[in-house]
């Protein structure tokens, strides 16, 4: 993805996505009163639509290229089929009225591709500006638009087709105006903000009492202050602090009593000892370190809210894979139905480029279909009569007539979903150090309060119960139980900036006891997408030839091998003129006065195999063959090619002591071979999800260790909630990157070993934290039961406690780069660019 | 010293006010979208006005 200035775009690139243009011809716009070009019809269509409504600034705005349209213009009938009484079926469109007593139909879009808050600004002033569409706001951070018109004027097809138009791929939404992370997100931003204004209040209170130490101050202020300190944190108790009473209770209820429950004792205790000292005008109040505890235990858990919200920016986003309507065939018709309501024994239609809507038998037809959603496989797979379609898959160039199987809500899809949500469920709860610490501190912290009550009824029956109060308050786990959360935001916040996003923070505790490591490989141990990888000749052409031609061939084609050809390195590439595509078959077409095809061997040039046969053994990827009608010329083996740091990284991880397992979905010879190359010593090859999640299971039992998981597909995700631990890569699925305790924003694997020993520096704080906390607590407690802790001294220490256990935390990122040159040296690849990243 | 009992009250007053509408900037969805509205701001500018900033 590369980055424009306004409307400086270079000569040679076209105007819009900014591709390079093709040397014989161009497509000229007219923007801002200067002839631009462009690459295609699909980019001069989008143009204009921009320039026609009078959104020219947007080019001035965008500090991105628009992304690539497709090479034609959009047709008039593309969202033809899209019913809004079928959708309104569903639950896509809420039906509403507005203030004219009109009615209104409201729905949420998702937008592909919206880049930049320019794009946000184009959809929204386009839309609003749509005769019919009362109201349209674009939100550009997790790419979803909420649109309402009015019934009687348009249709959501119209909507559709006027943000397709624009060139911006879209798909509306289920899940209404908000979604439940939405809801909880703003919840927890006003508990955030009631306790951390709360707490600047009491503390400049607090203060007062601080600098008191000689007890001077009237017990008139001093008791009116305490009365504002008791007012202030009063809500942000039990606001604020809500989340941590409520899970306190409900672990208590289950008879699992976590961490939230000496969190939830330490705020009421020293809240409720508060309010007793107020109303008997006793000599301490503690409402100072109550509100600081709570606002600093509330910052770790929003920002872990937020990683979660960044991760999966669609949620529950998977319904989209699935078409919305089918054209289902009934006594030699065909209607337009919504996909839900597909019964097993239906008979659909499919046709090339569309989403086969539910699992099912072909019938009739033949062609490829991509199921790189289901397996992870880039390369599109052959199917005719007689073989099973998965729905959510995409009919690349075939036509079928299918026997519906199953309904989409009993398919396969939701099948991997419901997985996803039972192996989540089944995960052991963790039980982190602090909770073990903290359970058994509380009972001997009970019983000691009780003591030093009773000792003291024998020295001086009148301090006894302030001596108690102290005991409990001074002793009361504040920074026990921030030395695990504080040293978790400190961790998931280095890591997000080195571009792995926690989103899970219980992923963290198990990492460095991980004993194997899991990768899938299409999609996260490769690139994921075609690319050359071999090359012979037969004729007297160069490399460099061939591959202009290919690319001038397969310039236009949406078939996924095409992709392997896309890059030239030329400035102004050959334009291939005459083209006529054979589904299954190739591409023939006319390059520089001559004619070509590009395709499968038989149909290229059936002419002199066994010249051709010898050349080119069978291995690695497929063959792609270049003849010029009558001798055939080149021929290409297009595979999906490792990234560039992954046998780096499988080294570093091996060299650290850990079992490096390839599981993949791919069945075809492929896995092996990559495992050899990149000294993968475990393989399992040709794995559905069931046996995925299996092979996991097993890896655990025998190895006796948790077991991290990196993958990308949703065919991933069953596996990757399973896992003790699991990342996603930030360009897989939106239901793979909900499923995983982390995402990888930046597709660099030595984020792995860097995580794991980020993980490993956190574990080692964590311990340094609450032996600090512990050794506090335990040196105060005696002096506190001999009444010695005056009660400023109480106050200040409880707040200082805390306060060294945050600093301590703040230690993680240095010690974690130690940690990791200890570790694992060679897992710490600079030398790979980070502009690759963002590259796709 | 008994300037207190009216200052404090009114910072109260202040903090309740900021509480408050801060409340009313959420529910309006203000901090639905961080980055948007940061930019929109600057779309609808006059766009010569652009032109010559970029020219610069």
């Amino acid at each position: 993805m590369s980055t424009v200035s306004g409307d400086a775009v270079p000569d040679g690139r076209c105007f819009h996505c900014g591709e390079a243009l093709p040397r014989n011809r161009s497509w000229p716009v007219q923007v801002l009163g200067k002839a631009q070009q462009t690459c295609c019809p699909g980019c001069q269509a989008a143009c204009t639509t921009i320039v026609d409504l009078g959104l020219e600034n947007y080019y001035l705005h965008r500090d991105q290229y628009s992304a690539r349209p497709g090479d034609a213009p959009v047709p008039d009938d593309l969202f033809a089929n899209v019913s809004d009484t079928a959708l309104a079926e569903t639950g896509y469109v809420a039906n509403g009225k507005d203030d004219a007593g009109g009615e209104t139909r409201e729905c949420t879009l998702i937008v592909d591709d919206l880049r930049c808050a320019a794009c946000g600004w184009l959809i929204e002033k386009s839309l609003n500006a749509m005769p019919g569409v009362t109201q349209a706001s674009v939100n550009v951070s997790s790419g979803r638009v909420r649109v309402q018109w009015l019934a009687d004027r348009i249709q959501l097809r119209d909507v559709l087709l006027r943000v397709r138009r624009l060139g911006y791929r879209v798909l509306p939404f289920r899940g209404g105006t908000g979604s439940r992370l939405d809801i909880e997100r703003r919840n927890s931003l006003l508990r955030l903000v009631v306790a951390g204004f709360g707490m600047m209040q009491v503390m400049h209170v607090a203060v007062g009492f601080y600098g008191d130490a000689a007890q001077s101050m009237g017990i008139e202020h001093r008791d009116y202050l305490r009365v504002i300190s008791a007012f202030v944190t009063t809500p942000v108790v039990f606001y604020s602090g809500w989340p941590f009473l409520r899970n306190a209770w409900l672990s208590l209820r289950n008879g699992t009593p976590g961490m939230d429950v000496p969190v939830a004792l330490a705020i009421l205790l020293a809240y409720f000892a508060s309010l007793w000292a107020v109303a008997v005008e006793g000599p301490e109040v503690w409402f100072d370190s109550v509100v600081m505890f709570v606002f600093f235990l509330l910052v770790g858990r929003h920002l872990e809210l937020e990683a979660r919200r960044k991760a999966t920016r669609v949620v529950d986003n998977l319904s989209a894979a699935l078409p919305l309507v089918a054209t289902r065939l009934r006594d030699n018709r065909e209607e337009v139905v919504p996909a839900s309501q597909l019964r097993p024994g239906d008979l659909v239609r499919v046709t090339a480029g569309e989403t086969i809507p539910a699992d099912g038998v072909v019938l009739e037809g033949e062609g490829h279909v991509n199921e790189a959603m289901l397996t992870g496989e880039s390369l599109p797979v052959r199917h005719g009569p007689g073989s099973t379609l998965t729905g959510g898959c995409t009919s690349v160039d075939g036509v079928f007539r299918i026997n519906v199987t199953a309904s989409p809500a009993n398919g396969r899809l939701s099948r991997i979903v419901d997985m996803v949500n039972s192996a989540q469920a089944g995960k052991p709860a963790l039980q982190e150090l602090a909770d073990r610490i903290s359970t058994h501190f509380v009972v001997v912290l009970l019983l000691l309060t009780v003591l030093s009550w009773v000792l003291w009824q024998f020295i001086d029956p009148s301090r006894a119960f302030w001596i108690a109060l102290a005991v409990l308050v001074v002793s009361c786990p504040c920074a026990l139980s921030l030395a695990t959360p504080a040293a978790y935001t400190v961790a998931t916040n280095h890591l997000t900036g080195r571009g792995l996003l926690v989103t899970r923070g219980q992923g963290l505790a198990v990492l460095p006891d991980v004993r194997a490591v899991v990768f899938d490989k299409t999609g996260t141990l490769t690139e994921g997408r075609p690319t050359v990888i071999d090359f012979r000749s037969f004729a007297a052409m160069d490399e460099a030839r061939a591959r202009e031609i290919a690319a001038a061939l397969e310039h236009d084609s949406e078939h996924p091998l095409a992709r392997a050809f896309r890059r030239t390195d030329r400035d102004d590439p050959l334009r291939a003129t005459q083209l006529r595509v054979v589904p299954g078959r190739g591409i023939e077409g006319v390059v520089d006065g001559a004619r070509y095809r590009i395709g499968a061997r038989a149909w290229a040039g059936a002419t002199d195999f066994c010249r051709t046969d010898a050349a080119t053994s069978p291995g690695e990827g497929a063959w792609v063959w270049l003849a010029d009608g009558e001798t055939m010329l080149a021929a290409f083996r297009v595979s999906d090619t490792p990234r560039p740091d992954a046998r780096q990284v499988v080294h570093a991880l091996q060299a650290a002591g850990l079992d490096v397992h390839l599981l993949s979905g791919d069945a075809s010879g492929e896995a092996e071979r990559f495992a050899r190359d990149t000294g993968i010593r475990h393989v399992r090859a040709g794995a559905s999800p069931e046996e995925k999640v299996a092979y996991l299971h097993a890896l655990r039992e025998q190895g006796g260790g948790p077991v991290l998981m990196v993958g990308d597909g949703v065919n991933d995700a069953p596996v990757l909630s399973a896992a003790d631990v699991s990342f996603a890569i930030g360009e897989g699925t939106d239901l793979a990157r909900g499923a995983a305790d982390a995402v990888l924003l930046r597709a660099h694997l030595g984020l792995v070993p860097d995580a794991i020993a980020t993980a490993t520096a956190t574990r080692r704080t964590i311990r340094q934290n609450l032996g600090w906390a512990l050794a506090y607590n335990i040196s105060m407690i005696p002096l506190a039961m001999a009444g010695l802790v005056p009660p400023w001294l109480a106050s200040l220490g409880m707040s200082l406690s805390s306060l060294v256990v945050v600093v301590n935390a703040l230690a993680i990122e240095r010690r974690a780069d130690r940690v990791l040159y200890r570790t694992a040296p060679a897992a710490h690849n600079r030398a790979t660019k980070p502009g690759e990243a963002g590259s796709r | 010293m008994s300037a207190l009992y009216f200052l404090i009250p009114m910072s109260l007053l202040v903090l309740g006010g900021a509480i408050g509408m801060f409340i009313w900037s959420l529910r309006k969805g203000q901090y639905d979208d961080l980055q948007g509205p940061a930019h929109r701001i600057i779309f609808d500018e006059r766009e010569d006005q652009v032109r010559r900033d970029r020219q610069e």
